[in-house]
């Protein structure tokens, strides 16, 4: 497994930071950003809306804000200025001269947000989706998107207390699902003597066990037994990470224990060519010589050596190598010494040498690989390690009557597993302790009795040896014919012809540095032969080790085994322990009865059955929430959204000012009463929606007026109207969502159906419409074919720039990868939504199929009547006519002036029709700066408004003097002139303005009021703010795009009766003149927003919008009709 | 010869149109032309005579043409202008389909042939209410029309022309005539004749027939004159055992007035009349409107600039074509109808209230071109009485 570094470059970002989630930030965001200021916007959050405080969900909140928010976060978290970054932290805000710096850390997104299609494989495969606390669920509902996210701890402990790092977590949550194979394959990918390692090893995770906290350990070793002896029974489990390819490098492992094996294998897997060579008959090491085979059958060690020679090592028995100088002759071109520790240690003590006296491993390997060994009816064991144990079980066996250990540790000192000493207590062994041997005595050469004495282990000095103690002078025999000397090894490097050719540390042990060479560069060690005696995954753990240097040392790569830690990865803590889990005891594996046992060399322990097996493994606490099995990753290998990998980032920004929507999310409390720190409201469940806005749009308005300088300009050019393409070559694309869509042979059915459509050239399955390389497929073959016209059927439902409150993050995100990035025309688009139709669960193949037919029927039908949906656009320029004077005017005004807007204001407006000003307004004294783009008219008398937003014609009166000013946005700031905008709940305008939150907002786009009840949420000067706000957001952008659904007019069919304009509310109808007394309409697209009451009320037809024509509707019916008729007939 | 050209050969024969001079005088009366519609009648003749393969050109004009008969009624030669176009209509609509843009979205087509449906049950006779005495059945029947439907569809106008009916029948009961009014009766059919789909229009008449036949009516008395023309002219077509007498509501009257004993309450209005064109120039009535009219004392009667055989066409027949053109021509009508200074505009067709009412209630006009426009028949229903000298 590779770690990608974390590599983000640190070029600071200039934006306005805004920091925290909510609603009031998601205004801020849209004002900044639609006024052309980027803004990157932090929050610790996962999602840009959390809950108002007081509420404890989201049900709470009232369905019609839930959904109505929905179009405008998605507008923002799109938008191309805004900067999202959820899940992160500000660590760092600093005041550096006029701005501000600031450094975010965000954390990793193991999912990501920008390619996930929602698709939901991940969940059907993720083994813990049944469990209590699945890691993989479905963004909130507050969130428009069915992105997936991924709850990762940091890495189970179990894991991490194992040498090798086996994947504990993960093999218990597929065990637990009865995913036998994928269990075994997570364990293999780290571990490749898993039935060895079930039986023998000493399991360092069971003690670094969460559960512990709880009740018991999982008996972690013992499942992993299990699923080694059900590969054993059922074939193996191809391992299905492919190998490296073949590289030319030979290398020479010494040794074939537990190190030279597991080194073999991961060298092997790189692609490079091993031969192990091994002294010994037999292949295994210390595995074979050492342990016993009612611990571990030979069966099991052979089938695990066979694995890996036919994986391709070379394993050649019976060589000693005697230099290593020969090893290079042969074209090695790296050396590995995994010779272990061969040498018993000796005790230096009188009689050593006599008959009976034996040493462990020239004892058990003759046992174990030659079939000798004698031992006598009273036989010593000397040593508490579990070689010891081995020794005395080995010795029973073979026959002797009583068999006993001596050793000077106390029965807790004693180095071998306490299972291990109970199994040899179990079947008979005694023990002597506290008491070290120091003579052995005995009758012509035979030994007779071991004098011992009581004793005990030194603390340990500074270099870490211990000595004895001996507690008393006195001494006591102990009568026996066979003693076993087992209190440890040491390498026997002489034997191999090596001594004196390799630097060498304490007890003869192979001196490495850190990457496990040697003094000799390309020979490197590891193992027992470097540690001395230690454990089998130690020694696996370090064999992985030395491959890994050796294809450093070979290809100049980094070690692929890195080790890891628990924050390696994932982030958080571990899942709390709930307190509706019961406490349940392990179960212990089942035994031969201890007096059958020790009659033969057969296997003591029977191993888990599956219940055992399954009910054991749900006993894992999951301590990491996502177990990192990857299964996840196989199913996400086209889209790519899965990577368990991610680093954290880190951003570095430069802020002219900063927007706070959470205090508690600022690094230090002292910021908010700096400059340039402005609130942006919070929302409280007491709080009125609006409030919170306003306040935003109030600090976005303060931050304009220090931020202009960072604003985008626009080109116009980027935004032209695409145009439709003549008819002709029509194409099809279905998407498949990443398999969740339908069935396979269904999309190719649907495919099939559509590319046999006369005039349809092109017909594709896309693995996924909204992923940037799924569009990219599209955009290639429109091109290469030449489609004019395209239907894609996937989740999207338009092709339209416009967001409604049914879209999502996967839909908007298809329309911005097709039309924005890659340039496609929208008007030569269209879109069917099949994915609602056909992936509701529960149709058959058949019903699926016939559902999408219908929906291409109608989509074959508009394909054909589509027409251009731009209409051009209209430059917006930067002059301001603000109507009244009071405090919400002149703040309103200074803020534009200082956002570089050419501001006229009238302090005293009086309209046409009002007899006199109110006395507030008269007597009000005018405040005029000095401010040089600021044009002050002291009163005037205003008569009429016309126009639109970039052309506001004003008739007005100035000192009797008649005036006509031109404006590109209009601000109405007293309330006595409110009634020169029309009026909010004409024609039941109220509800359109719930979905715009637009408090400024008149009907018409570009004209905006400041009505009296907006003071009650902010002040005056706030107030002005957030107006300046809105204008510049409108204007900033310099133009105004068109919009898709202003309807066309058919100047011969239109009688000019007026009902069009009778009917619309937002004055975007005009009506114009034509000879002999008659009248045609026109719509004045800028004020018009698409809501089609006009075409509705047309008496004659003569109005249609361009999407979802009436035409379009009528041929829908007729041919649906004509499709009934059809089927009715068959 | 295709069948096709073939089938042209007749029409043109039939509609004497091989006669035609190319003198141009169709055009240069037509009011569609006259109001800048690109459509000329003159144009069209010469298409079909000499240049049929631009199809395209005589598809396109076939579906613009009013049928009003200005062009016929002008013609030296006799040209049936408008019956050609019925004819070629018909023709096109079963060969390449029916064309033509339907205003309000076809809706009233629709419900036409939804007519057709023989197992149709109606809500057609709601509106009736102790202003009118009717039977169920009897040898008498008066036929309603699309009356009932009218005012439902056209609510936004405000049009009335139920009354049209009501005062219909109130008529009849002045002459102690109770009439049978039939629940399932059918549309004529006179839209759907007209605008080429000849099959369910026949199917209507049928249906008719047998509704008559079922109340056992013996004579229908009818007011709508498309209705009329449909029932006398074109049932007998199509019913070949057609046996019933079919009557117009104001002839019917005009010959009872000659009995004496009835006379009209005197009217203090200015009156001016819009003649509908299936009224007047296809079925010939233009004078016994007005001599009904004359017998209203106190009265005044001012002709339009153009009335009678020169009357301009409320702008649209058949639900077709409503349009800019169509506008242009009913604001000039109606501008027409101001300068004869009458307060009252009289019509006897509904079709010429409903065109004529939407152009009076223009939102854009602000009323400007309103005037009070009613039914002759409402108009002598309201001032008939019984003389007594």
């Amino acid at each position: 497994m590779t770690m990608v570094a974390d590599t983000e470059k640190t070029t600071p970002l200039r934006a306005v930071l805004l920091v925290g989630s909510g609603y009031g930030a998601l205004k801020v965001a849209e004002d900044l950003a639609q006024s052309g200021i980027p803004v990157v916007w932090v929050t610790r959050a996962q999602h840009f809306l959390k809950l108002p405080e007081g509420a404890k969900s989201f049900i709470e909140w009232p369905e019609d804000i839930n959904f109505q928010f929905r179009p405008l976060y998605l507008r923002v978290t799109r938008h191309p200025l805004v900067t999202p970054l959820t899940r992160a932290r500000l660590e760092i805000l600093e005041r550096e001269g006029s701005s501000y710096r600031a450094v975010i850390t965000q954390d990793p997104h193991f999912i990501d947000y920008d390619l996930c299609t929602g698709c939901g494989r991940c969940m059907e495969v993720c083994p813990l989706q049944n469990t209590a606390s699945p890691p993989l669920s479905r963004s909130p509902a507050y969130c428009p998107s069915r992105a997936l996210e991924l709850d990762k701890r940091k890495l189970g402990a179990c894991r991490v207390s194992c040498p090798l790092g086996i994947n504990v977590q993960a093999y218990m949550a597929l065990a637990a699902a009865s995913r036998f194979d994928e269990a075994l394959l997570v364990i293999k990918e780290d571990n490749p003597l898993p039935g060895i390692c079930g039986r023998v090893c000493h399991h360092p995770c069971e003690e670094s066990c969460r559960r512990r906290d709880l009740d018991q350990a999982v008996a972690i070793r013992d499942i992993k037994r299990f699923l080694a002896d059900y590969e054993a029974q059922r074939g193996p489990v191809k391992l299905d990470i492919p190998a490296k390819p073949k590289r030319g490098e030979r290398v020479a492992v010494i040794g074939s224990g537990p190190a030279g094996l597991t080194a073999a294998h991961f060298l092997n897997r790189a692609g490079f060519a091993v031969t192990i060579f091994e002294a010994l008959p037999e292949a295994g090491g210390m595995l074979r010589a050492g342990i016993n085979t009612f611990r571990l059958p030979r069966p099991v060690l052979d089938a695990e050596i066979k694995a890996i020679s036919n994986a391709g090592v070379e394993i050649r028995t019976g060589v000693k190598i005697d230099s290593i100088d020969s090893l290079f002759a042969q074209r090695f071109s790296a050396v590995l010494l995994c010779t272990g520790t061969h040498r018993d240690l000796r005790l230096n003590i009188p009689g050593e040498n006599l008959e009976g006296v034996v040493h462990c491993v020239q004892f058990l390997s003759g046992v174990n690989l030659y079939g000798t060994g004698q031992v006598g009816a009273h036989t010593v064991v000397i040593g508490a390690g579990n070689s010891a144990m081995d020794a005395a079980r080995t010795a029973l066996r073979l026959g002797a009557e009583e068999v006993t250990i001596l050793a000077i540790e106390t029965e807790k000192e004693m180095p071998a597993h306490p299972r291990e000493v109970r199994e040899a207590r179990e079947e008979g062994v005694q023990f002597k302790l506290g008491a070290a041997p120091i003579a052995f005595e005995g009758d012509s050469g035979r030994m007779r009795r071991i004098i011992c004495r009581p004793a005990h282990w030194s603390e340990p000095d500074p270099a870490g040896a211990r000595r004895i103690v001996y507690d008393s002078e006195q001494t006591f025999a102990l009568d026996t014919d066979t003693v076993i000397v087992a209190i440890g090894q040491q390498p026997h490097l002489e034997e191999m012809g090596l001594g004196g050719s390799l630097a060498t540390g304490r007890g003869g042990r192979v001196a490495v540095n850190d990457l496990l060479s040697t003094s000799r560069p390309g020979v490197f060690a590891a193992g027992d032969v470097v540690t001395g005696p230690s454990t089998v995954i130690g020694s696996m753990a370090s064999g992985r080790r030395a491959a890994g240097s050796i294809i450093e040392y070979l290809t100049g790569e980094p070690s692929p085994f890195a080790d890891i830690t628990a924050e390696s990865r994932g982030a958080g803590e571990y899942v709390e322990i709930s307190e509706d889990i019961p406490r349940q005891w392990r179960p212990e594996t089942a035994q031969r009865q201890p007096k059958a046992r020790r009659r033969d060399f057969d296997e003591v322990d029977f191993g888990f059955t599956t219940e055992q097996a399954l009910a054991e493994s749900k006993r894992c606490l999951q301590c990491g929430a996502c177990c990192e099995c990857r299964v996840c990753e196989t199913v996400c290998t086209d889209i790519g959204a899965v990577d368990h990998f991610r680093r954290s980032k880190r951003f570095d920004i430069v802020s002219p000012c900063v927007i706070v929507a959470d205090a508690n999310e600022l690094p230090r409390s002292d910021a908010l009463d700096e400059e340039g720190v402005y609130r942006a409201g919070e929302f409280k469940t007491t709080t009125d929606i609006m409030n919170v806005l306003v306040a935003g749009s109030a600090a976005a308005g303060q931050a304009m007026a220090q931020a202009a300088s960072l604003r985008v300009p626009v080109n116009l050019s980027d935004h032209e109207p695409a145009k439709v393409l003549d008819k002709g070559s029509l194409g099809f694309f279905v998407c498949a969502c990443n398999g969740a869509m339908a069935p396979a042979g269904v999309l190719e059915r649907i495919r099939k159906l559509a590319g046999s459509v006369p005039g349809v050239v092109h017909s594709e399955q896309i693995f996924s419409a909204c992923h940037p390389r799924g569009s990219d497929l599209i955009a290639r073959a429109v091109r290469e074919k030449g489609l004019n016209r395209v239907i894609l059927a996937s989740c999207v439902c338009c092709p339209l720039e416009f967001h409604c409150i049914s879209c999502n993050d996967q839909r908007s995100r298809a329309r911005i990868h097709l039309f924005d990035r890659l340039g496609l025309a929208r008007s030569s688009f269209e879109m069917i939504n099949i994915k609602d139709h056909i992936a509701t669960g529960g149709l058959s193949e058949d019903e699926m199929f016939g559902r999408a037919r219908d929906l291409l029927r109608g989509a074959f039908v508009r394909v054909h009547l589509m027409g251009p949906l731009g209409q051009g656009a209209t430059d917006i320029g930067s002059k301001a006519l603000i109507l009244g004077g009071s405090q919400v005017g002149v703040s309103c005004a200074l803020n534009l002036s200082l956002q570089g807007f050419h501001v006229r204001l009238v302090h005293r407006c009086k309209l046409a029709d009002e007899p006199e000003l109110f006395d507030a307004i008269r007597q009000r004294p005018i405040e005029i700066s000095d401010n040089r783009s600021i044009t002050h008219v002291d009163e005037a008398e205003i008569h009429r408004i016309s126009g639109h937003v970039g052309d506001f014609k004003v008739v007005a009166f100035e000192k009797g003097k008649r005036r006509t000013w031109r404006a590109d946005v209009i601000c109405l700031t007293d309330e006595n002139v409110l009634p020169l905008a029309i009026q909010e709940d004409w024609m039941g305008l109220k509800k359109l303005y719930r979905y715009d939150f637009s408090f400024f907002h008149t009907p018409q786009l570009g004209f905006y009021r400041v009505m009296p009840r907006t003071l009650k949420r902010v002040n005056a000067f706030e107030a002005g703010a957030a107006l300046a706000a809105q204008v510049a957001t409108v204007t900033a952008e310099a133009f105004l795009k068109d919009h898709e659904l202003s309807p066309r007019i058919d100047p011969h069919l239109c009688r000019g009766c007026g009902r069009c304009a009778e009917i619309c509310p937002f004055d975007a109808i005009r009506m114009v003149a034509l000879p002999d007394g008659i009248f045609t309409a026109e719509v004045v697209r800028h004020n018009c927003v698409g809501c089609g009451g006009c075409v509705g009320r047309c008496p004659v037809t003569a109005m249609d919008i361009p999407y979802f024509s009436n035409q379009l509707l009528e041929e829908i019916v007729v041919k649906t009709l004509a499709g009934e008729r059809h089927h009715e007939t068959r | 010869m295709s069948e096709y050209e073939q089938k042209i050969d007749k029409i043109i024969r039939d509609q004497s149109l091989y006669q035609c001079l190319e003198c141009g005088k169709c055009s240069a009366s037509c009011p569609r032309q006259l109001a800048g519609k690109e459509y000329s009648p003159r144009l069209l003749a010469h298409k079909i005579i000499a240049e049929r393969e631009d199809e395209a050109f005589i598809e396109n004009s076939i579906w613009e043409c009013l049928t009003c008969g200005q062009c016929g009624e002008r013609c030296p030669s006799g040209v049936d202008f408008s019956h050609l176009i019925l004819e070629m209509r018909t023709l096109l609509a079963g060969t390449k389909g029916l064309k033509g843009y339907r205003s309000h979205d076809g809706a009233l087509h629709s419900w036409m042939r939804l007519m057709t449906s023989p197992n149709l049950q109606q809500e057609r006779l709601g509106w009736i209410d102790t202003r009118v005495r009717v039977a169920a059945y009897g040898k008498l029947a008066f036929f309603t029309g699309c009356a009932p439907y009218f005012d439902v569809f056209f609510s936004g106008i405000r049009v009335d022309t139920l009354s049209i009916v009501r005062d219909s029948v109130r008529l009849l009961n002045f002459m102690g005539i109770v009439p049978a009014l039939l629940a399932n009766e059918r549309c004529c059919g006179h839209d759907l004749l007209w605008t080429g789909d000849r099959e369910n229009f026949e199917t209507l008449c049928r249906l008719n027939y047998h509704e008559f036949k079922a109340a056992g009516v013996e004579e229908v008395v009818v007011s709508c004159p498309e209705c009329f023309y449909m029932l006398s002219e074109y049932m007998p077509q199509v019913v070949p055992e057609f046996d019933i007498k079919v009557t117009l509501l104001i002839e019917l009257l005009e010959r009872e007035m000659k009995k004496g004993g009835m006379a009209f309450r005197p009217l203090k209005r200015k009156v001016t009349f819009q003649d509908p064109c299936r009224l007047g120039r296809i079925c010939g009535r233009y004078d016994t409107p007005r001599s009904l009219l004359s017998l209203i004392p106190e009265m005044g009667f001012r002709e339009m600039e153009n009335s009678g055989r020169s009357a301009v066409c409320c702008g649209n027949s058949g639900f077709i074509n409503c349009d800019a053109y169509s506008k242009r021509i009913q604001v000039q009508r109606l501008h027409e109808a101001k300068a004869t200074a009458a307060d009252l505009l009289v019509t006897a067709c509904p079709k010429c209230m409903i065109h004529l009412t939407c152009t009076m209630r223009d939102p854009i006009k602000h009323g400007s071109l309103a005037m009070e426009i009613r039914d002759l028949a409402s108009v002598l229903a309201d001032q008939i009485e019984w003389a007594a000298k």
